[in-house]
């Protein structure tokens, strides 16, 4: 890519990231969580890979690392499902309205589901730029 | 007043899309309709739908657009 995308896309990728990670992070506050959280954060992953050739996006999530970590991801979110009831009697509190650190089996679920969801969209990124 | 200038917007960027010749063009008045739907959606108190439209149609399916556009030709025949 030329000079200027190559520029502002540097700083544009972070704070596109961190948007992300705010988004996921306040889902049980306000709008958003996990599926637009996971797909601002791939659409970050995907400019890195677009602008700066799939080389240098493989540096932060390769492609081996990625099906990996949804695999795991996945799993988690099978034993939470499962044992759905005996985490939320037993193991974490109820929240406190308006507190950001406080409820934490929503928040978790969306970190879990934030996590799969920008795996999986920067799969197909990849293997649409392979070909 | 603003709700029906982003209807007709969203209505003339779909005639838009469906006619142009290049495919470039076609992506990029796609996006221009993705938004206006997203601005929709805000206006009619869905601001987490908005949220996903906006990030996953104006987003994610333009770059794929583009990517499989690079990969093809870009004029239509």
């Amino acid at each position: 890519m030329d000079l200027i995308t190559r520029t502002s896309s540097r700083i544009v990728a972070l704070v596109i990231l961190f948007f992300g990670i705010y988004i996921i992070l306040h889902g049980h506050l306000s709008p958003g969580g996990s599926f637009p959280g996971g797909v601002i954060i791939a659409s970050a992953l995907a400019l890195t890979a677009v602008v700066f050739g799939i080389k240098k996006a493989e540096m932060f999530i390769g492609e081996r690392t990625a099906h990996i970590v949804e695999g795991l991801v996945a799993l988690a979110l099978c034993i939470m499902v499962i044992f759905e009831f005996f985490i939320r009697k037993m193991l974490l509190p109820l929240g406190t309205q308006f507190q950001l650190f406080s409820a934490w089996e929503i928040l978790t679920l969306n970190i879990v589901g934030g996590v799969m969801v920008s795996m999986a969209l920067i799969l197909i990124i990849y293997l649409m730029i392979r070909g | 007043m603003i709700y029906y200038i982003l209807l007709i917007v969203l209505v003339l960027f779909a005639y838009l899309a469906v006619r142009s010749r290049d495919l470039l063009f076609s992506v990029i008045f796609l996006s221009v309709t993705s938004l206006s739907t997203a601005l929709l959606f805000f206006l009619l108190q869905a601001p987490d739908i908005a949220m996903t439209e906006a990030a996953v149609n104006a987003g994610i399916v333009t770059l794929i657009y583009i990517i499989a556009i690079k990969k093809t030709r870009r004029l239509e025949e």
